[in-house]
């Protein structure tokens, strides 16, 4: 009896487990991947600058931003599990060319813009973490020293080690959350902040709550989500693991977003000092929290932009084969996937290009953000109706209730988009 | 590895990118050369470069230099034309102590002119740097 239940362990043996885990971090890896990269220079960009004038009180709209992020990249695993398309492909083949190339189009022009941001993000991180070890490096060197280390480094490595590597890296980003702890918050002003609107709704408070959300939410990560896991050939029986995964991606990057803004509001908020980007941020901390939160926080800044550029390249990639019916994936040959790569390198070529043509990083931040803000609309309603389709998506289509919640988070967005929108032509004129 | 076989493929891909990097890191090389400035005073050396969106400053102290001395970052006021604000990117003055110190802060300020005062116990040195 003892013999016949060790043979059957034996037959079982630890491999089924381990494969079972490989397979659990194969599908959970994009929707860490997705977080991380959804913390990329711009967000940072506003979080820090949103904590440090306003203190703890815009954490209710980073709570906000998360919820509804949950129901988005949820919807997205459940369009790649139940089509096994990715949602340039579902634009075109439900609404036709036209519609699928606007989408195309919409999607590249944000990427354009956000990969200006991501390259001079890795750039002045690099610059400030080479910094604080004594290693001069101007930014003007480092940005196309990095720029062709992480092309390279995507077109050799293919998309496995790719993957591996950023979900790794992806972890370093907790060092947000180290340097939460080290500038010691209140946790009743953060209890406060997160779940009650504490300041008084003027303007512009209202602006930077939007801009939190609209931070936390760019259309690239739901394109890439959906787009690499349905690379991964993922079935209907991945659904609850690939959701899982969305959901841990969300929770680690909301935690890191959390840590930025409270940083900032218990560090810089009561001395008064205001910030832009993620480089103002670090030196305006360096003094108060030290060496150490100075190389914690360029070091984060620094990941998310690799993983960023990662992401937003990719995505454009993904795109563009999905329109245009081509192979595509970075597991491809370039000669087997030449659209994809050509778009993929042309992502690079235009994000360096427009920094070597003098537009600052700050300028490139405000640009995608805006063009994300104009854009995440109608991504939402082309995730909402696919994901609601039972004839699309048979068992992992929408339930009632996400389909609620799914159009009372477009009626949120859509109302924020004008609201952002005017206020930003409000300012043009 | 075939990836790497020079097809036209490949080389459509890869060789705009590298002309474009090499053109990068030449234009970077340039900028850095043409839009810096160097001065000395008192034993006080003042070099700065225009890093793409910001200016990097550096401060030798050479041993004759009169110590300790203090060093202030002042850059244009947007809001009252030809007047001099403290940088918001430098933390107040810093102290200079030792002999042959170097002091480099990164992103200084946003604004290509500066005016780098360094005040010793005798004399106040001025530099007024044009990154242009």
């Amino acid at each position: 009896m003892k013999t016949a239940k060790r043979g059957k362990k034996a037959k079982r043996g630890i491999f089924p487990r381990a494969k079972r885990v490989r397979h659990l971090l194969w599908l959970v890896a994009p929707g860490l991947i997705v977080g991380s990269a959804g913390n990329d220079a711009a967000s940072i960009g506003s979080l820090a600058s949103a904590g440090a004038l306003y203190g703890h009180s815009v954490l209710w709209a980073l709570l906000l931003a998360l919820v509804f992020s949950v129901f988005i990249q949820d919807m997205c695993v459940r369009i790649a599990v139940g089509t096994g398309k990715g949602l340039i492909e579902h634009a075109r083949e439900r609404f036709g060319i036209r519609v699928g190339f606007t989408y195309l189009l919409g999607l590249l022009t944000v990427n354009f813009a956000t990969i200006v941001a991501q390259i001079a993000g890795m750039a002045a991180g690099l610059e400030l973490l080479l910094g604080s070890l004594g290693l001069y490096t101007p930014y003007v060197v480092l940005s196309p020293i990095l720029a062709f280390s992480v092309w390279a480094f995507l077109l050799k490595k293919g998309y496995s080690p790719v993957e591996r590597i950023f979900s790794v890296v992806s972890l370093t980003l907790l060092a947000y959350v180290a340097v939460a702890f080290m500038a010691k918050p209140s946790p009743e002003a953060v209890a406060a902040g997160t779940f009650w609107i504490v300041h008084k709704p003027t303007p512009d408070y209202l602006l930077f709550s939007a801009a939190v959300i609209g931070a936390t939410i760019s259309p690239y990560m739901q394109f890439y989500l959906t787009s690499a896991l349905v690379d991964k050939g993922v079935k209907l029986k991945d659904l609850k693991l690939g959701r899982t995964g969305s959901v841990l991606g969300i929770t680690v990057s909301g935690i890191e977003a959390f840590a930025i803004v409270v940083v900032t509001a218990t560090v810089l908020h009561p001395l008064g000092i205001t910030v832009d980007t993620p480089r103002d941020a670090a030196l305006a901390l360096f003094p108060y929290l030290g060496a150490a939160t100075f190389i914690l926080f360029s070091i984060g800044f620094f990941a998310s932009s690799v993983i960023g550029t990662g992401v937003v390249v990719s995505s454009s990639g993904y795109a563009f084969g999905e329109f245009f019916g081509v192979e595509r994936g970075l597991n491809k040959k370039v000669a087997e996937a030449f659209h994809f790569y050509l778009t993929f390198t042309a992502c690079f070529i235009i994000g360096y290009a427009v920094l070597l043509l003098g537009v600052t990083p700050i300028q490139a931040m405000v640009y995608s953000m805006v063009i994300s803000f104009i854009f995440s609309p109608l991504v939402m309603l082309l995730i909402l109706t696919t994901a609601n389709s039972r004839e699309l998506l048979r068992d992992a289509a929408n339930k009632m209730h996400f389909r609620a919640a799914g159009w009372l988070i477009f009626g949120v967005l859509l109302v924020l988009d004008a609201f952002l929108i005017s206020t930003f032509l409000a300012g043009l004129f | 590895m075939s990836a790497y076989r020079f097809d036209v493929h490949s080389l459509a891909v890869v060789l705009p990118f590298i002309i474009l990097i090499t053109t990068g890191l030449t234009a970077s090389a340039l900028t850095l050369t043409e839009n810096s400035y160097t001065a000395s005073a008192g034993g006080f050396t003042v070099k700065a470069w225009w890093d793409g969106d910001h200016a990097d400053l550096r401060v030798k102290t050479s041993p004759e230099a009169s110590l300790p001395a203090r060093l202030e970052v002042l850059e244009p006021d947007p809001e009252k034309p030809g007047t001099y604000r403290p940088s918001p990117r430098v933390w107040g003055a810093t102290t200079l102590n030792s002999p042959g110190e170097t002091i480099l802060i990164h992103g200084v300020s946003t604004s290509k002119e500066l005016l780098v005062i360094i005040s010793t116990e005798e004399t106040e040195f001025r530099f007024e740097v044009n990154l242009d």
